[in-house]
């Protein structure tokens, strides 16, 4: 038997509940009568059919794991969220259970930030009208969980924050631009009280309030940080997507220019945003 | 094979983290599970965020040493995109480990599956894994030790037993072995004709550069390898003779939380610290018995 198709098959048995339950019920008879296989899969479920306890001890112990995985990528990628399931006591092993039966059951394996997205989909899709709050956190997150996935794909190397420049010295003489390791999220509520506190999370109930949220990730040692930036900050970093002077975003319709200054430094100095004189 | 006399340790697991104290034990060495502090592969990190304080607190006070659960190197992608490659070469540079163990089983971009299919037993995978192992062990630049597999099941198509596959694997690689003794013992408990003496006969003792000592459990009708006891009497008789035999680098002893299966019995009841520590003397004993004591160990610790 090649022993490539002996895993791939195997792989189909312990994520295929359906097909491991003909199989280790009925045999490869039954399987063949419900599952088109090919003669070396029938070849290998027949192996696997002749020692069913054995082979079905690890079909358990691989759905237990599996769970464990997705509970285990929530709390890693996405710990504002878990601390919000865990305050309305929801049941975290059952609830990964039900998203796996959506999920097939699939090991994705070292791809947590995958996983974790998944998860949170179908926790938006389930749970965010019986949970307030839920859907902030679940943005937040998701968005968070993407741009770590964006800076792996493009293999990021972290810049040491440089100092801001002197404004009214330089004058137009500088452009800015904002860096890849940020993006910036919405929320409905003002999430600031969780954030400043998580211990309060599902604790404390939270303003109506739209708010910008800066999500960056300063280095590879350090966990993603959330600062709240206001609409003015969102629009000056939306607006540094491209290289951009201080005589072209006076240009812009951006209120209280001092204020822009402020938000300039302030991304400056977190790494988001670059400034070069030109 | 020559490799640097490291001592008696265990293997720091988080699952038991929170109630034993690994930082504070009297051993020579501390076995890390690469896999509890690596960065996920869609991520920018090569350790996560903390570890590497970490690492850097438990090197003041130990020796550590690298093991590999969840590396996908003997799997069907590219060997260079594996978990091995990109994450667990660099962090056992990091860990300035004197070698590396992985696991004889399947993984393509997985980590629970793992557990779940043994190497199959041919010759044909001999060449395919061990054509993979060598690459890996020169990535990794230190000696490259394979753990055999505990497993209910064998990989179908296999015509070899695992004793004497290992032995050919490693002739062909060029690799080394961690021997599991616990392993070995729950092989012999669940598969008729698996005799543990046959196989300490047939494998290669001089390639042995670790051993790995835990306890299990009987659970419907099967023993399973799930670290959640004491080290049974005839695995510390296996021991014994092992040692008497080669000259591997470390005994690492393993203990776990509920990993596996539901029904795995949660450690951290009042007696399971000095179930380990009990353990961890009596591992200690018998090295400083066949081997000297270990000079060090007292300087180092105090």
């Amino acid at each position: 038997m090649d022993a490539q198709e002996v895993w791939h098959t195997w792989r189909r048995i312990l994520s295929d509940h359906r097909f491991s339950e003909v199989l280790f019920t009925g045999g490869v008879e039954a399987l063949e009568a419900e599952f088109m296989l090919t003669p070396s899969e029938r070849e290998i479920c027949l192996a696997y059919s002749c020692t069913p306890k054995q082979s079905q001890w690890f079909v358990t112990n691989y759905r237990y794991r599996l769970v464990s995985s997705v509970c285990y990528a929530l709390e890693t990628c996405a710990p504002l969220t878990w601390r919000l399931l865990l305050a309305h006591g929801v049941e975290v092993r059952a609830l990964a259970e039900d998203f796996l039966n959506a999920d097939k059951w699939i090991d994705h394996g070292p791809y947590v930030y995958h996983l974790c997205r998944s998860a949170l989909d179908y926790l938006c899709a389930e749970f965010s009208s019986r949970i307030p709050y839920l859907n902030d956190l679940i943005g937040l997150e998701s968005q968070a969980a993407e741009l770590m996935q964006k800076l792996a794909d493009t293999s990021w190397t972290p810049q040491a924050a440089a100092a801001p420049p002197d404004f009214g010295a330089e004058g137009s003489a500088v452009s800015f631009q904002r860096t890849e390791n940020a993006v910036v999220a919405m929320t409905e509520n003002d999430i600031r009280p969780w954030l400043r506190e998580p211990s309060q999370i599902g604790n404390m109930k939270l303003n109506p309030s739209l708010q910008y949220l800066l999500i960056y990730l300063p280095d590879t040692r350090s966990r993603v940080r959330y600062v709240s930036i206001g609409k003015l900050g969102h629009e000056l970093f939306t607006s540094l997507e491209h290289s951009r002077t201080l005589t072209e975003l006076a240009e812009l319709p951006l209120e209280k220019f001092q204020a822009v200054e402020n938000a300039l430094r302030m991304f400056i100095r977190s790494g988001v945003v670059t400034w070069r004189r030109i | 094979m020559i490799v640097e006399s490291l001592g008696v340790g265990i293997q720091h697991n988080p699952e038991i983290s929170s109630w034993f104290p690994f930082d504070q034990q009297r051993v020579d060495v501390l076995e890390i599970l690469v896999d509890t502090i690596m960065g996920p592969l869609d991520s920018p990190y090569i350790l996560l965020p903390g570890a590497e304080s970490f690492i850097n607190k438990l090197a003041q006070k130990y020796r550590l040493l690298a093991h590999s659960n969840y590396g996908c190197e003997f799997g069907f992608t590219e060997l260079e995109n594996t978990p091995a490659v990109r994450r667990h070469v660099p962090i056992t540079r990091m860990l300035d480990s004197p070698w590396i163990a992985d696991h004889c089983f399947y993984g393509d971009n997985s980590w629970v599956d793992i557990w779940s299919s043994p190497l199959q037993f041919s010759m044909a995978e001999v060449r395919r894994v061990g054509d993979r192992a060598r690459r890996l062990q020169d990535l990794y630049g230190v000696p490259l030790a394979h753990e055999n597999a505990a497993y209910y099941v064998r990989c179908p198509g296999g015509n070899m037993n695992e004793a004497a596959f290992l032995a050919e694997l490693v002739n062909y690689a060029g690799t080394c072995l961690l021997l599991d003794l616990h392993n070995i013992y729950t092989n012999s408990l669940n598969h008729p004709g698996f005799n543990v003496w046959d196989y300490i006969n047939i494998i290669p003792l001089e390639r042995v550069v670790e051993i790995h000592l835990a306890g299990g459990s009987w659970h419907d009708g099967l023993y399973h390898d799930w670290h959640d006891s004491s080290i049974p009497e005839p695995v510390w008789e296996l021991l014994e003779v092992v040692l008497e035999r080669c000259r591997p680098g470390a005994v690492i002893l393993e203990f776990q939380g509920r990993a596996h299966h539901p029904d795995t019995r949660v450690m951290g009841a009042a007696n399971d610290t000095e179930i380990i520590l009990r353990d961890i003397e009596r591992a200690q004993a018998i090295w400083d018995r066949i081997y000297g004591v270990k000079a060090d160990r007292q300087r180092r610790l105090s």
